[in-house]
């Protein structure tokens, strides 16, 4: 029999409140609304389940799923979100991937300072690091006034409120949560990988290829599962950078809620949101997990 | 065993700060021998076998590859290659993937790279293994592994890192006439590296005895055992008992601990100490004449044999080694009264 200790109940409870309290309870919540109708009123939706002289009736209406999943509005968001946050998590794999490299073949002081550097950003808000892009993203921006001043451009480059600067801006915002697990599978690696391949013929270049990266592939899918996941329903940074046209669905899910006041729409386009990153996120996991059982047998 | 050389390394120093892990170093390995580097744990003889390798840089020497200058080369253009002693296979590879690999970097055509990863795979049993991945094998098997990746390659040495370190007491046996069967097939010069010196003795043609980074002695496992070159070889190798001696007159040399006589001052050359095989030493019949008597202080038994620890009527202890029988034989049970005997060119001098 294995031996718990009382830190094994208090930590099982204290799971389980947390997802009840802010996964399960909120979740619940929003799936119900997402079934009933938007009125004037306080609160906003129809009850699910109505009182009537007839009794009690259920007054569920499947009209707010068929509204997101058809309106071109809705399916646009979702693909330019899709597209966007693929664009993103691509840009980053390829910036993280040499820095993740570069810090674990560095020394141990070395390495550590450089993993504070990394980590330094989120000391500041995430808010005021999106506002900060603007500064120089704009037509009269740090960036543009650089440019201008070396003569690269003749005019100012239209970058802020595009698609490029909600790029620029998920990829600064989520760089480290692309670095850290490929860094960690590149630290993790013994060194007689690279030695094995090396003696075998390859040279540097054939031993990143052929040993060195296939042997970090877990942490690269890691990283990029983290990245993309929260990218794909990014809301703010659509909304102080990209323009009128880049409509992500992490956006219209914040309109209509705040302005529209179209509660179960919006419900309705969390339910789907989650339902298209639950699939590829459980996928993964059950991969990671069977990988893991695998290798203690 | 009087083959051309093949791997000379010509006075090989690595530093480490302030240790010499391999200081001022010449070997001459012959083309086709087994031979081992021994030695106890950071006497420098792993980082000579990295420095074969290729991958530690020497501080000043050199190291010659069938007489071509390999000093500054990378590991990949050396043409030797290496058993780790974890034995490194990629995970992500299967095991024909392993061995393929090395002839892949090669750039060999893909009918060539299957059918010598077949043959390579047939010559160390795991023909019905090619398409597992490294961790559903067991220890014994991943080493196969590991000597088939580096074979196949067909170098002109293999290096072979503590090859046996992981794997169990029985297994070890076992693989160990396996590593002699394949050298012998395949030709090839096998370098390894052991702390074991029973495992050195039993498959290596010359064991080179290495400590504190020097090369102490090098010879075959015979020269290495019947005729070390200092007390300190005597008593790494093997178990012996080591004894001082005092000349008397008529020039016989007189052991004080064991109240006898262990040989002529004519054969004392280096030492001043004596050293004895503990399976050099017999039984006489207790109620006969002769020999050193003493008591049994100690016995343990190893099934084929007996170790005894005897106490001699002058104080001393010796260390004796007899097969089961001769122990059951003689009566030497614990606390008996024995009487020990030995040829007198058992007695070898030793330098301090």
């Amino acid at each position: 029999m294995r031996v718990r200790s009382i830190a094994w109940p208090v930590a099982v409870l204290m799971l389980g409140c947390w997802a009840v309290l802010f996964l399960v309870g909120p979740l619940a919540i929003v799936f119900k609304i997402s079934f009933s109708e938007a009125v004037l009123a306080r609160p906003p939706y129809t009850p699910l389940i109505a009182r009537s002289e007839a009794g009690l009736a259920l007054q569920a209406s499947g009209a707010n799923y068929a509204t997101v999943l058809t309106d071109s509005l809705y399916l646009r968001a979702f693909g330019k979100s899709l597209w966007i946050a693929f664009l993103a998590t691509l840009i980053a794999l390829v910036i993280a991937l040499p820095m993740a490299y570069a810090i674990a073949r560095s020394g141990p002081r070395r390495r550590s300072t450089l993993l504070a550097l990394v980590l330094l950003p989120f000391w500041t808000s995430f808010l005021i690091r999106v506002y900060a892009w603007i500064a120089v993203l704009k037509d009269e921006g740090l960036l543009n006034a650089a440019l201008l001043a070396l003569g690269v451009i003749g005019a100012p480059l239209a970058i802020l409120n595009t698609d490029a600067a909600v790029i620029i801006g998920i990829v600064h915002a989520y760089l480290p949560f692309m670095l850290l697990p490929i860094y960690v599978a590149f630290e993790r690696q013994p060194p007689d990988m690279a030695e094995a391949a090396a003696d075998l013929g390859a040279g540097p270049i054939g031993t990143f290829w052929s040993v060195t990266l296939p042997l970090a592939a877990p942490g690269i899918f890691a990283g990029s599962v983290l990245v993309l996941v929260p990218a794909i329903g990014e809301a703010i940074i659509p909304d102080l950078l990209g323009g009128a046209d880049t409509l992500m669905i992490g956006k219209v899910m914040w309109t209509e809620f705040f302005q529209n006041r179209d509660w179960p729409v919006a419900s309705a386009i969390a339910i789907v949101l989650l339902a298209i990153l639950v699939g590829p996120v459980v996928w993964f996991e059950r991969r990671e997990t069977r990988r893991l059982l695998e290798r203690g047998s | 065993m009087t083959g051309k050389s093949l791997i000379r390394v010509i006075e090989a120093t690595k530093t480490f700060g302030a240790l010499r892990a391999v200081d001022g170093v010449s070997i001459d390995v012959r083309q086709g021998e087994f031979l081992a580097l021994l030695g106890p744990s950071g006497c420098g003889k792993t980082t000579l076998l990295r420095a074969i390798a290729g991958f530690e840089n020497l501080q000043s020497g050199r190291i010659e590859i069938d007489g071509q200058d390999v000093t500054g080369e990378p590991p990949y253009r050396r043409p030797v290659n290496m058993v780790f002693q974890s034995y490194a296979l990629f995970p992500h590879l299967n095991v024909a993937g392993n061995v393929a690999f090395g002839l892949r970097q090669d750039g060999l055509e893909r009918a060539e790279i299957d059918r010598r990863v077949a043959d390579v795979l047939a010559l160390v049993r795991l023909d019905g293994l090619a398409r597992q991945r490294p961790d559903r094998l067991s220890g014994g098997q991943r080493q196969r592994v590991a000597l088939a990746r580096a074979l196949v390659k067909r170098p002109k040495a293999l290096l072979l890192d503590e090859p046996m370190a992981a794997l169990d007491r029985k297994l070890r046996q076992a693989t160990r006439s396996e590593l002699v069967r394949l050298q012998r097939d395949s030709g090839t010069t096998f370098i390894m590296v052991t702390h074991d010196q029973e495992e050195a003795l039993a498959t290596a043609s010359r064991v080179a005895v290495m400590r504190e980074g020097r090369l102490v002695q090098i010879g075959t496992p015979e020269d290495i055992y019947d005729r070390p070159i200092s007390r300190w070889a005597a008593e790494f190798v093997g178990e012996i008992n080591v004894f001082d001696a005092v000349m008397a007159e008529g020039g016989d040399m007189i052991a004080p601990s064991l109240g006898c006589r262990v040989g002529r001052a004519k054969t004392i050359e280096r030492g001043s100490v004596f050293g004895l095989r503990p399976e050099r030493v017999g039984l006489l019949p207790a109620d006969g004449e002769g020999g050193v008597e003493g008591i049994v202080v100690e016995t343990s038994f190893l099934g084929d044999r007996v170790l005894l620890r005897v106490r001699t009527k002058a104080g001393g202890v010796l260390k004796v080694s007899l097969s089961a029988d001769a122990a059951r034989a003689g009566e030497a049970r614990f606390g008996a009264a024995v009487r020990l005997a030995w040829s007198e060119d058992a007695v070898m001098a030793l330098a301090e």
